[in-house]
């Protein structure tokens, strides 16, 4: 994540002429400055939105508002009768923080077993378990249904949590393995040398060395389930359950008057838990990968 | 050197047990959570699924009230989703044995879903709703055959919305019904001369699907035949298109990139952003056009033929009983009551069209204000002018509305001739018939 900045060559100054490295460096950061606006324009634009009147939007063209109102944030709060904003970032929370949970719980035993273990068609239930990755959504979305409508589950957070507790997200478990493959199994040794049986030796000693995958599948987990739509839709009916990508799109009226503003500063709203996560974790992840422990 | 651990003896691991919690702490609400058809108090719980938006909800869950203040007994939870998302929701439900008692769905989804026999029967039986209070030819849009499997829940029919304001400051006199295609014409390109280019006349119809239709239909032809074939040949299409082209090019219809917008919604279309002067739309949008533009705003019956019109009322939605409803009797006089009852009337408004009911649809008429007023008005006026109701649309209509668009944007944007973009959407389009 760090920008770019090349430099060239270690060269004595008398050789190169430092004016010349200004410029190119100048002329470098205004390029990926340049880039930057390009990239950011759409964040720009929402963030500029969130605070333009109804009438400014389909207007101007300007990303910034000419005339700034805080309106649309108490609006968007309370857009939906019976039920305000905040209740649908506590449902989005919920799921997440279990979902991240259950994954890595899971996905971490599974990735042990897979990577470490023995035992009888090992090799068959990994290939199957890596099929898995390549099914199309939409084609286990009403099998699932079916099932969960059997199970009473429908229109409760169990669906989009229940399953992440079972290891069904074939992604991580691969990342874990493929992570865990690389830590020597000297370590292993040296660990059932000193009496770790297998729950030992994957609590003290494989699961602190995968840190980093670990770390990684929190972050996706996160996003993830964040911002899927069509699982929760599909799931969720009462309105105080709705999660926050669902509450934002009752903002948009096919027929009508879609209320952009309220939906800009919504949408803010909802990229900030994301944004948190993010930097509070990718420390970690930088850290982690630094200090995995496998020194020669 | 592999080590080779085998299943650990001892029986009470701290993991081992936390496995073990997890699995039951998923299975546990298996239990706890039964299926939410349970009466404990005595009262029928129905569910109710249906499309919109916030405002909408609000009046939806006023008219449920009202219903569940006339019968006690019954207890009715609502869920909705905005179009899209709705109609895919809807869509799983349905494959995965779960829709809701009462559904509303979208003209153009009746047929499929009449197909696999996931609606209700409600012409009799224990889901019988009486539909005498409704114009009988607009009540058989819900029919599949004989069975009536659905219940309009809005009417609403074609129109043009113009621009008064803008054409009275450019001094150009508001269309009146009766107006034939060449008065459009000639209009829109008043319209261009007098802005000085600025405004065209009319937003391009050419790639609106449903103004097609009563294109055809003013010309004695349906756009579908019964068995949900086409009822038009290329060469109609054609003509269409050709006319439409005319237009774009004198400047009296708007240019491609601005006719591209019309699917964004009235607050982003040309109308609202002063670059036409008029624009065909159903007369349901029409509040939402209000919202969206400053001027005033009036409606317009199409430009005829022969003095045929081609319009037609058109359910704007329709209220369906899901086969497999556990309540089939109660969910019926949910259907009843918010079709035909005043106080259902009262509470939803005008956000679906016009009310089903011709008696209550009278009474609500004659105390309508502002934009309601207008819509009620127009159909009022407009009711001689209407042709019979079509049947329902053959599944794909809406992939035939998207195709549309697409292929007639070859045409506005000069790359295909009418005729050569004319044949290739009769060749996508019996494709995705056939399907």
């Amino acid at each position: 994540m760090s920008e770019p900045t090349p430099r060239a060559a270690p060269a004595p100054a008398a050789f190169a002429p430092p004016s010349g490295r200004r410029t190119r460096t100048v002329l470098w950061h205004l390029l990926v400055a340049a880039v930057l606006v390009v990239v950011l324009y759409p964040v720009i634009w929402m963030l500029g939105t969130s605070f333009k009147p109804a009438t400014e939007i389909v207007t101007s063209d300007r990303p910034w508002p000419l005339h700034w109102t805080s309106h649309n944030f108490p609006d968007g709060w309370h857009a939906d009768p019976g039920v305000t904003f905040g209740r649908f970032f506590a449902n989005s929370l919920t799921v997440s923080a279990l979902a991240v949970a259950g994954t890595l719980v899971s996905c971490s035993l599974a990735a042990y077993a897979f990577s470490r273990l023995e035992f009888r068609g090992r090799s068959v239930m990994f290939a199957a378990m890596v099929a898995t990755i390549l099914l199309p959504y939409h084609v286990l979305i009403v099998p699932q249904y079916a099932i969960f409508k059997k199970l009473g589950w429908i229109n409760t957070d169990l669906p989009l949590v229940a399953p992440k507790f079972l290891a069904t997200e074939a992604f991580f478990i691969f990342l874990m393995v493929q992570f865990m493959r690389g830590i020597p199994r000297e370590i292993d040794e040296a660990a059932r040398l000193d009496g770790c049986g297998p729950y030992r030796t994957f609590l003290f000693v494989v699961l602190p060395l995968t840190r980093p995958a670990l770390i990684t599948s929190a972050i996706f987990s996160f996003l993830w389930t964040w911002n899927d739509f069509f699982t929760q839709l599909v799931y969720l009916n009462d309105t105080d359950k709705f999660t926050v990508p669902i509450g934002l799109s009752l903002f948009v009226d096919q027929t009508g008057m879609t209320s952009y503003g309220p939906m800009m500063a919504m949408s803010v709203l909802a990229l900030l838990p994301v944004f948190l996560f993010f930097l509070a974790f990718q420390r970690l992840l930088v850290d982690g990968a630094t200090s995995s422990g496998l020194k020669g | 050197m592999r080590l080779r651990h085998t299943a650990a003896p001892r029986p009470a691991h701290p993991l081992r047990t936390l496995a073990v919690a997890t699995t039951l702490a998923c299975a546990l609400p298996l239990t706890a959570c039964g299926s939410g058809s349970g009466s404990s108090d005595g009262k029928v719980k129905l569910s109710f699924s249906w499309w919109g938006d916030a405002s909408r909800a609000k009046a939806t869950e006023a008219a449920v009230a009202a219903f569940e203040k006339v019968h006690p007994n019954i207890e009715v939870g609502t869920q909705y989703a905005t179009f899209a998302a709705y109609n895919q929701k809807l869509a799983t439900q349905i494959a995965g044995g779960g829709a809701s008692d009462v559904i509303q769905i979208d003209w153009g989804n009746q047929s499929q879903y009449a197909q696999s026999h996931t609606l209700l029967d409600l012409s009799s039986g224990p889901g019988k709703v009486d539909v005498s209070g409704l114009d009988p030819k607009f009540a058989a849009s819900g029919k599949e055959g004989s069975d009536q499997v659905a219940v309009p829940f809005g009417q609403t029919a074609q129109s043009i919305v113009v621009d008064e304001t803008r054409l009275d400051a450019l001094g150009v006199p508001v269309p009146k019904a009766g107006w034939t295609w060449e008065d459009l014409q000639t209009f829109a390109q008043q319209v261009h001369a007098r802005s000085g280019g600025k405004t065209a006349g009319i937003t391009d119809p050419g790639s609106t699907w449903p103004a097609f239709q009563s294109w055809l239909l003013q010309r004695g032809k349906p756009l579908y035949t019964a068995d949900g074939a086409f009822g038009f040949t290329k060469d109609d299409l054609a003509g269409f298109w050709t006319f439409c082209t005319q237009l774009r090019k004198s400047g009296a219809a708007t240019a491609a990139n601005l006719t591209e917008t019309v699917v964004s919604g009235p607050a982003e279309d040309p109308l609202a952003k002063g670059a036409a002067a008029a624009e065909w739309d159903y007369d349901s949008i029409y509040t939402s056009h209000v919202a969206a533009n400053k001027d005033k705003l009036v409606l317009v019956p199409l430009p005829t033929v022969n003095g045929r019109t081609g319009m037609y009322a058109k359910p704007s939605m329709l209220l369906s009983v899901y086969a497999r409803s556990k309540h089939p009797k109660e969910a019926a006089e949910l259907v009843s009551f918010l079709v035909t009852d005043s106080r259902a009337a009262t509470a939803l408004g005008s956000s679906r069209g016009l009310f089903p009911d011709l008696v209550v649809r009278q009474q609500q008429g004659a105390s309508a204000t502002g934009a309601d007023k207008v819509v009620a008005d127009y159909e009022a006026a407009a009711d001689s002018l209407l042709s019979a109701t079509p049947s329902a649309p053959p599944k794909g209509d809406a992939q035939l509305i998207t195709l549309m668009q697409r292929v007639y944007d070859e045409v506005s944007f000069g790359r295909q001739s009418p005729q050569d973009a004319s044949a290739s959407f009769m060749q996508q389009a019996g494709q995705i018939l056939e399907q």
